[in-house]
């Protein structure tokens, strides 16, 4: 096996021992990159390329030296019997929606294009001080607007490394893909509405959103700030486990940061899951969309499959001792979306009024009459659809006249469907939950170009991950399988605030009690080449 | 012609004097710093930072409403208020809209004429400041430093009537900031900026007009003269037959004129929201309770007190509860002092606020320390030195922080009350000025204080004035 | 049936007023675009119209409740400059004296 396919904690942990030396996984990493990504991202790269359709195209920029000075100095403190950190020698991407200091910032916009961040996002300073390299970062849909990566201004955007003509899933989809594809073992995205987790389940790997104020926003180029949590995305539990050790706690510059302490989330990894009550929920099963023909929206039920999928996880948690407890009402699982509508674009479109063109970022060239010329023409030219569809949306619903009727409603709809989750989560209640299992999509990884202009349609692809968002709690995507397209298939483990323990625990029982499984053995097809 | 009345209101920020921002540990002053160099990525946008707050702010802004006497409320919370302007980074100003941190209040604001307005107090509430921009060559320049300073708004009822009890309001409102020390109230500095929302009404009526907002006014002075420069325009307009619109009205200090602002930047609609990077800011009343407690007594309340319990006249009174370190030294010093009250402040008001003055220092720092001034009043009360010894001891004690009476020895300041080294002086001049003495003989009497001048010359003004001029006369007749 | 254009909640001079207000300018393709995805976005919205809510049910800012036990520390007003202020300005697009320069309100002389 690949140095670069080795776990992240196997990495750690041979490099700590000095049988492989930073360099070496550093080297390892970059060469997996050079055989797969193709080429990075780029503003106003509307020309295809011959093999741009043969790679993954998850990078927009790259930093080795950044990562080679890291790695040095990891060696050097190894080589003087100084603890290197519980990430030696690791190589990470950052989703580029995170400040990266001296390096281009551009949340996937033309609007940042050529922004050089002064200073650096909490989660990734403490990733570098755990000995992690960072190795670049790594392409998104535009401000993380989008679910399958496609809105991203840097072209080409990233392909799903287990079939190229199919989307990562959005909006860490370049996060995703890296991971999937060995290009760095650990990737740092964010989760907004399900922006880790989708993409984990579309591409095989392991996303988690930690509960909000778990991990420190400061650095990350906010879209809803009451919604945005940092996470990790790795090909295993451990691997995940490992990395929120590193990023969570709380930080003098998140003022909604958590004064919690941070446990050893690989501790207690193998702690059996005897007892533990998980739910399963109906509401979970069926699938909103909108149809044409009524003009409403209606319900129909999940693809066998994939419910398949959820139910082959729960007999195995049962194998482990899990009690699987059925019937699981959240009745306003199906409100998730609509309310997420209002609540992100009201943030978004007040997070985005300081893309004015006056201090940062693009201001454009044009000869302007005055300032609010210079505003318009900047934020027309800079911003692509996806943040201006935000930003009206966000005006309309804000408006004074519509507040109440649209913002005030959605947060009180936003109570509903966080008490559904406190209602089956409360030890003291009916349910007495400790996690609920679902899937984590309502279908696998879509064809790139397939649903890009309906932006209500390629919403509905969060609707089973944002009810956690808007209720703060957390969640984990685990790959549990391949549909029959060859696309594989993430169930969704949520729990209650601060559980992320829990969650990894029980995830790891899942991945230990299917570890014989044949699919597990499967590997990306872009693997196949290299 | 009938006779209208002014009702006015004002808005006023007033920049807290805490030691950093209000949403990071920038400075909160940076007046004499060069443009953006007092900035860091909060206060200036920068895209992924977050507001942490500064406490300090949150107590002194307590701390003035309690003063105000208004509701400080156990939450409060931060809204953002949403438009664009290239002063404000963020696109928004994080500031409070409708949970703010007190509501209510009033300050009793007397007027030269005896009587005293109450200025009811609507809401106070907390919010960051914005940059400064400067016109320059058909552009606009920036500076960001004073992006993110804390800032307090307060908004009074329609209470005042004249320009000139609101040029009182704001005079006391500056003493009493800089009383409790929550501000430097500069108005120069921008520190405590005031807005007048300008209607008026037939005398009499009970209704309300709509009324203009007076904006850029940065001075007592300027204040006066924009709020009577509008009060007589809405007249000539009524009287003309006209209405008076809600405008927005901007004052140019060196013209000395009114202009209407850009109605666009008025009408925005803010869209405020609560604000979800910050939480709510709890005081509980346990906080409450100990603000309370730290509220010292009050300018006004103090004035009423001098007045009363040492029987001081009004103007004394005014001046010595002026400012907060004044009024606590000349309290001291009376106490030390332990008599006449009137007689302390004879000496406070003239010479120390005098040499105050001069030398730009606080009471609170004065070398001559209460004990010291109540030590040389005593001095000359026990007639060990004459008066104006006793006014060059209070420089003296101030240059070298010694005490009076050591002085009075080291340098032989002691008035010469010795009847016969003055008898011998006064001799001596006598003898020097037979022509002045014949003038006195032959009737001007009042020459007697040019004798008196002359011997006190002699003595190096340590002669006793009084002693000397019986003896004088004494002396003279014979 | 497509809805005429009247009956639709963001009818295209809501929308230009918007577009307006959020200092955006488009095309003529983008704007029909944007409000038709925009209405689109409205059905699903008001599906929340029919939810019953009664007069206690309280608005959520936050999912997580933030009790004084995970609630962070108040910060201390101590200050701490920026080291790098020059590296903040260095990103403007264009500076003149150490201010950042931006164009006139409401007109500048063209030449």
């Amino acid at each position: 096996m690949k140095l670069c396919d080795l776990p992240a904690h196997t990495v750690a942990y041979l490099v700590r021992r000095r049988e492989i030396s930073a360099l070496d996984t550093l080297e390892a990493a970059l060469e997996r990159i050079a055989a797969v990504d193709g080429r990075p991202g780029r503003l106003g790269n509307d020309q295809n390329y011959p093999d741009d359709a043969e790679k993954v195209h998850a990078f927009i920029t790259l930093t080795p030296e950044r990562a080679r000075a890291q790695a040095e100095a990891i060696d050097k403190k190894i080589s003087q019997g100084e603890d290197p950190g519980p990430l030696a020698g690791v190589p990470f991407t950052v989703k580029d929606i995170f400040c990266t200091h001296g390096t281009r910032s551009t949340a996937g916009s033309r609007i940042l294009g050529n922004f050089v961040a002064p200073y650096t996002a909490t989660t990734v300073s403490r990733l570098e001080a755990g000995g992690g390299l960072m190795i670049g970062k790594v392409n998104l849909d535009e401000f993380t607007y989008g679910s399958s990566n496609e809105s991203s201004a840097f072209h080409p955007t990233p392909r799903n490394p287990w079939n190229l003509a199919r989307v990562p899933g959005g909006s860490s989809g370049g996060s995703a893909a890296a991971v999937a594809a060995g290009e760095g073992n650990l990737s740092l995205g964010t989760d907004t509405a399900g922006s880790i987790r989708q993409p984990a389940a579309f591409c095989g790997v392991v996303g988690m959103k930690p509960t909000y104020g778990r991990v420190s926003r400061y650095g990350l180029i906010a879209f809803g700030s009451s919604l945005d949590c940092p996470g990790p995305v790795a090909a295993n539990v451990t691997d995940t486990a490992l990395m929120l050790n590193s990023i969570a706690g709380p930080d003098v510059h998140d003022g909604t940061a958590a004064k919690l302490e941070v446990p050893d989330y690989t501790k207690d990894l193998k702690k059996d899951i005897r007892g533990l009550r998980i739910g399963l929920s109906p509401d979970y099963f069926r699938i909103t969309y909108f149809d044409p023909l009524t003009g409403e929206f209606e319900q129909q039920l999940i693809s066998p499959e994939i419910e398949s999928a959820v139910l082959s996880a729960a007999g195995y948690l049962a194998q482990m001792g899990a009690d699987i407890v059925e019937d699981i009402p959240m009745p306003h699982t199906r409100y998730g979306i609509p309310v997420y509508f209002v609540i992100s674009r009201v943030e978004a479109a007040s997070n985005l009024h300081r893309y004015d063109g006056v201090k940062y970022g693009f201001r454009t060239p044009d000869r302007v009459a005055d300032l609010p010329e210079m505003y318009r023409r900047s934020r027309a030219e800079g911003f692509g659809t996806q943040p201006k569809l935000r930003i009206l949306m966000g005006m309309y619903v804000s408006a004074a006249q519509y507040s109440e009727q649209y913002y005030e409603r959605a947060l009180k709809v936003r109570t509903l469907i966080r008490n559904d989750f406190e209602q089956v989560f409360n030890s003291q209640g009916e349910h007495r939950l400790d996690a609920l299992l679902t899937p984590t999509t309502p279908t696998t990884a879509f064809s790139m170009g397939d649903i890009y202009g309906d932006s209500v349609l390629m919403q509905y692809a969060d609707q089973l991950t944002v009810p956690a968002n808007l209720a703060g709690i957390p969640g984990i995507s685990l790959p549990a399988g391949f549909a029959k397209d060859g696309l594989p298939i993430g169930v969704q483990l949520l729990g209650p605030d601060f559980s992320e323990a829990r969650l990894l625990q029980i995830g790891r029982a899942f991945e230990l009690a299917s570890e014989g499984e044949d699919w597990r053995k499967q590997r990306p097809a872009i693997l196949n080449t290299v | 012609m009938s006779v209208y009345e002014a009702i006015i209101g004002l808005e006023t920020h007033i920049q807290i004097n805490t030691t950093t921002k209000i949403f990071c540990t920038c400075k909160a002053d940076s007046w004499d710093d060069p443009p953006n160099s007092n900035i860091c990525p909060v206060c200036t946008g920068l895209p992924g930072i977050l507001p942490v707050l500064n406490y300090k702010v949150v107590e002194k802004a307590a701390l003035l409403a309690a003063a105000m006497q208004a509701e400080i409320q156990p939450v409060s919370y931060f809204d953002r208020k949403n438009y664009f302007y290239p002063d404000l980074p963020k696109g928004y100003q994080i500031s409070q809209y409708d949970r703010p941190l007190a509501r209510g209040g009033f300050l009793d604001v007397p007027m030269p004429d005896g009587q005293v307005r109450r200025v009811t107090i609507h809401k106070l509430h907390i919010e960051e400041d914005a940059g400064k921009t400067i016109h320059e060559a058909g552009q606009r320049l920036i500076d960001f430093n004073r992006c993110g300073v804390p800032l307090i708004e307060m908004v009074t009822g329609p209470d005042l009537r004249s320009a000139d009890e609101a040029a009182q309001y704001v005079i006391r409102l500056r003493q009493l900031l800089r009383w409790l020390a929550v501000s430097e109230a500069d108005m120069e500095k921008g520190h405590l900026r005031a807005d007048a929302n300008v209607s008026i009404r037939p005398e009499g009526a009970d209704y309300f007009n709509p009324k203009t907002e007076i904006k850029n006014v940065n001075s007592i002075v300027s204040l006066r003269d924009a709020v009577n420069t509008e009060i007589d325009r809405q007249v000539k307009e009524v009287e003309a037959g006209g209405k008076v619109e809600a405008w927005t009205l901007d004052w140019d200090d060196n013209a000395g004129v009114l202009r209407k602002m850009r109605s666009k930047e008025t009408e925005a609609d803010y869209r405020y929201f609560r604000e979800p990077d910050l939480l709510p800011v709890h005081i509980d009343e346990k906080s409450r309770k100990r603000i309370m407690a730290d509220l010292p007594e009050l300018p006004l309340a103090r004035r009423a007190r001098f007045s009363q319990q040492y029987e001081l006249p009004e103007y004394d009174a005014d001046i010595l509860t002026g400012e907060r370190s004044l009024s606590d030294y000349f309290e001291h010093t009376v106490e030390v002092y332990g008599a006449d009250a009137k007689r302390v402040s004879n000496w406070v008001m003239n010479d120390v606020l005098r040499m105050i003055n001069e030398r730009g220092i606080s009471p609170s720092n004065l070398q001559l320390t209460p004990d010291y001034l109540a030590g040389i009043i005593k001095l000359v009360d026990a007639g060990m030195i004459n008066t104006s010894t006793g006014k060059s001891l209070i420089e003296k004690v101030e240059d070298t922080g010694q005490a009076p009476s050591a002085l009075v020895e080291a340098e032989g300041l002691g008035k010469v009350s010795d009847r016969d080294a003055l008898r011998e002086i006064i001799v001596e001049v006598i003898e020097n000025h037979p022509d002045q003495v014949a003038n006195y003989k032959g009737g001007k009497t009042t020459i007697i204080g040019w004798f008196v001048g002359q011997v006190m010359k002699q003595s190096r003004g340590k002669a006793d004035p009084q002693l000397t001029r019986s003896m004088l006369e004494e002396l003279l007749s014979e | 049936m497509p809805e005429k254009e009247q009956e639709q909640p963001i009818t295209p001079q809501l929308f230009d007023h918007l577009v307006n207000l959020a200092s955006l300018e488009l095309s003529r393709e983008e704007a029909e675009y944007l409000r038709r995805e925009l209405n689109n976005q409205l059905k699903s919205i008001d599906e929340l119209e029919a939810i019953p809510l009664g007069t206690e049910t309280e608005i959520t800012t936050h999912g997580v409740p933030y009790t004084p036990q995970i609630t962070p520390e108040a910060r201390d007003d101590r200050w701490q400059a920026c080291p790098n202020p020059e590296e903040i300005l260095a990103q403007a697009p264009e500076v003149r004296d150490g201010y950042v320069v931006v164009p006139d309100i409401p007109h500048t002389d063209l030449d």
